[in-house]
């Protein structure tokens, strides 16, 4: 009977096509609540409200709108929580992928090793971009279309296999817990920014705020939360970028713009005998947190990045991008495979002018400090440089000649939330900054406690049952995993010393185990349980061999490299195994046929209904 | 729900179109990178050409890479009958 069901029903075609309607009226409610806060932090401060007792308000303001939206959206069942009833827009859908992919380490760490190193910095944003278009053409659509709540459940359907979906939790949680670290850390620095306390001591305030949000609603509270975090970022990169353009060229387009800076400050470089780095073919360096002066011309390529490692990282960073369960888990949450692909175009749009409008924020940056700081005299530096010496954030050489760039050092992580400072803006403009950056970490932490948490309940608690739980037991497993999740990302958090560094690193395991998997999967229908078992584990094995021998100083590899023989490596295994073992179930193989072609329900929601109606009606 | 043979040429065609998508991209995405410096020394919008074609010119295709999928896979999936609305 289930068999004559399950054929009946593949017959169907989707019918749901059904999104939240009032969307843009709630976004466009909260983007008025939260300009008016700036504009009403503004009138105040020309009111003579102490500075400090506004940075403490456009600290918690936001943070508390952003709760509120969070708290608003509870979920009642479990599709609800783990793919917001499927009726997410593509245009939010794809707002939230973007912002969260890049985060809030994406927005401070890339913006500020842009302004430390120059162009060989585009490896990373060329890395990011490129990963979020591998995620819409080959994994996105078919992931929807499987409509499976967690990665690790996709493979576990896809190859019918428990032991894989718990092996590929197990595997997904190193890379996703880093990632996770990471956003935490970069939150409670921006936090600290903000309120003038401890980094260590806002790490708890910070990831209780990005568990607290979702831990209700799940991916439904995620995505609109995320939505109005997204908003708060882009406000926070786009208002100071284009006052500074319009202030240098009286055109209010920073992307463009900042080209014709590096031109300026080039020059300047050049005949300040700025000295050029020593070139390498296979080297990879990217500034680290730390106090670093600067190293090397804007404008130089090779010096932090060869020519040989250059196309290696772009494609480890993007295929760590792709295999990220914080990215991938979002599949499900658009009405149709058709608007799932437009989410991901939404999403590479939205992220390529995040992306370029960093590069203006560090080309402006490096364009203030070539103006104000190089040559100035060291006891009449701007109060802003100031400001930033006195915190221990910057330094200058000695004090008593004229400055040059390489006896600058400044704070990699401080660059982007620097520039309304530097430019001369009113403080509000500069909490608008902070507080966005901060949106754009929690978002990205939020995501990462979502899958984290999914993967513990869904994965490993449930995963090794025939049959899944109740709707109920599966949301209540499912809060107390996303609190579990936040405890695990605080704890690790505390130890992070360089964002960055650890989220390369995490996105070089997550391309050594996880995307070769799923795309393997579902590209060649021949592989095994067994073959994607090993592969993982290979891949997993090799990449953390590699990097302690370079954490230990064995050998001399970036921790980003080491995917680049640990990710071969996975799908040697993968399809050697896979080609001895037999053939993959029948099942296994009706899965993988199904998944590639868009039209009919949801795999996932087609098994879950029918498990529903063989519970109300045993005997059938 | 299509048959049997027309799965075979629809998957056939998705798997041309990903590769047709990603083949381009992937060569200008990671050779163009190793002449940026080399580009540099003629100007653009202003701009040094080779750090306009590698951070403007990556993101710009990029984007219109992912906005041509979107749009010849929705038209493959009406070709082969496979799309969500008949």
């Amino acid at each position: 009977m289930a068999k004559q069901m399950l054929t009946r029903s593949m017959t169907l075609t989707h019918a749901g096509r059904f999104t939240e309607r009032r969307t843009g009226t709630y976004i466009a409610i909260f983007a008025s609540a939260y300009v008016s806060l700036f504009l009403g932090a503004l009138i105040a401060e020309q009111l003579g409200v102490a500075t400090a007792t506004l940075w403490n308000w456009l600290f918690l303001l936001p943070l508390a709108l952003f709760g509120i939206v969070g708290i608003m959206m509870p979920a009642d069942d479990g599709r609800d929580f783990y793919t917001a009833g499927r009726r997410v827009p593509p245009f939010f859908s794809g707002l939230s992928l973007a912002v969260t992919a890049i985060g809030g380490t994406g927005v401070v760490c890339i913006t500020g090793a842009l302004f430390k190193i120059g162009i060989d910095a585009l490896v990373l944003v060329i890395g990011w971009i490129t990963g979020l278009v591998f995620v819409g053409v080959l994994l996105f659509p078919f992931l929807r279309k499987c409509g499976a709540y967690t990665i690790p459940s996709f493979l576990g359907l896809r190859l019918d296999s428990r032991v894989v979906r718990m092996v590929a939790a197990l595997v997904l949680i190193v890379p996703t817990t880093l990632l996770l670290a990471a956003e935490l850390r970069v939150a409670a620095f921006l936090a600290a920014w903000m309120t003038g306390q401890a980094d260590v001591a806002m790490v708890p305030v910070v990831a209780a705020l990005a568990t607290v949000t979702i831990v209700f609603g799940g991916i439904r509270a995620f995505t609109w939360t995320s939505s109005t975090q997204a908003l708060a970022a882009l406000l926070a990169m786009v208002v100071p970028a284009t006052i500074v353009s319009l202030l240098i060229s009286n055109l209010p387009f920073p992307q463009m713009m900042h080209g014709n800076l590096l031109r300026g400050f080039s020059r300047a470089e050049f005949a300040q005998s700025f000295p050029a780095l020593q070139t390498g073919v296979a080297i990879f360096h990217m500034p680290g947190s730390g106090l670093e002066a600067f190293a090397g011309p804007y404008l130089q390529s090779f010096g932090h990045v060869g020519p040989l490692t250059l196309p290696v990282a772009i494609l480890i960073i993007a295929t760590g991008i792709a295999g990220l369960p914080a990215v991938l888990n979002r599949a499900g949450t658009t009405a149709t495979v058709y608007e799932t692909r437009k989410s991901t175009g939404w999403a590479v749009l939205n992220a390529a002018f995040i992306l370029l409008t960093l590069a203006s924020v560090a080309g402006f940056m490096r364009g203030y400090v070539s103006e104000q700081i190089v040559n100035a005299a060291g006891d009449r530096l701007p109060l802003w440089f100031q400001t930033l010496q006195q915190l221990g954030f910057a330094t200058v050489g000695k004090t008593r000649e004229a400055i040059v760039l390489s006896g600058i050092s400044i704070r990699r992580d401080i660059a982007f939330v620097t520039l309304p400072m530097a430019a001369g803006m009113p403080m509000p403009l500069a909490a608008l900054t902070a507080a966005g950056a901060l949106a754009a970490a929690l978002a990205g932490a939020s995501a990462h406690i979502l899958a984290l948490g999914g993967m513990l309940s869904e994965d490993i608690l449930h995963g090794g049952r025939r049959e899944a739980p109740d709707d109920a037991v599966r949301l209540w497993t499912g809060r107390i995993a996303l609190g579990a999740a936040g405890g695990l990302g605080l704890a690790c958090a505390l130890f992070v010393t360089d964002p960055l560094a650890v989220a390369l690193a995490a996105l070089a395991i997550s391309a050594a185990t996880g995307f070769p998997v799923l795309l393997m999967s579902i590209l060649w229908r021949k592989v095994s349980r067994f073959g994607a078992v090993a592969g993982m584990l290979t891949g997993l094995g090799v990449t953390l061999v590699l990097m302690f021998a370079s954490l230990t100083g064995i050998i001399a590899m970036p921790l980003l490299l080491a995917a680049s023989l640990g990710g071969p490596a996975n799908i040697l295994v993968l399809v050697m195994l896979s080609q001895a073992a037999p053939i993959a179930s029948r099942r296994a193989l009706e899965v993988v046929r199904d998944v590639r072609i868009p039209g009919g329900e949801a795999i996932y929601d087609r098994e879950m209904r029918i498990l529903r109606r063989k519970r109300a009606a045993p005997g059938l | 729900m299509i048959d049997w043979v027309e799965r075979k040429r629809y998957w056939r065609d998705t798997k041309w179109q990903m590769l047709a998508t990603l083949a381009p991209f992937l060569a200008a995405v990671l050779a163009l990178p190793l002449y940026a410096e080399a580009l540099n020394a003629r100007p653009v919008f202003g701009m040094p050409l080779g750090y306009f074609v590698v951070c403007h010119g990556l993101l710009l295709i990029a984007t219109i890479v992912m906005a041509s999928f979107v749009n010849r896979q929705d038209a493959i999936d009406h070709w082969h009958g496979a799309n969500e609305e008949p």
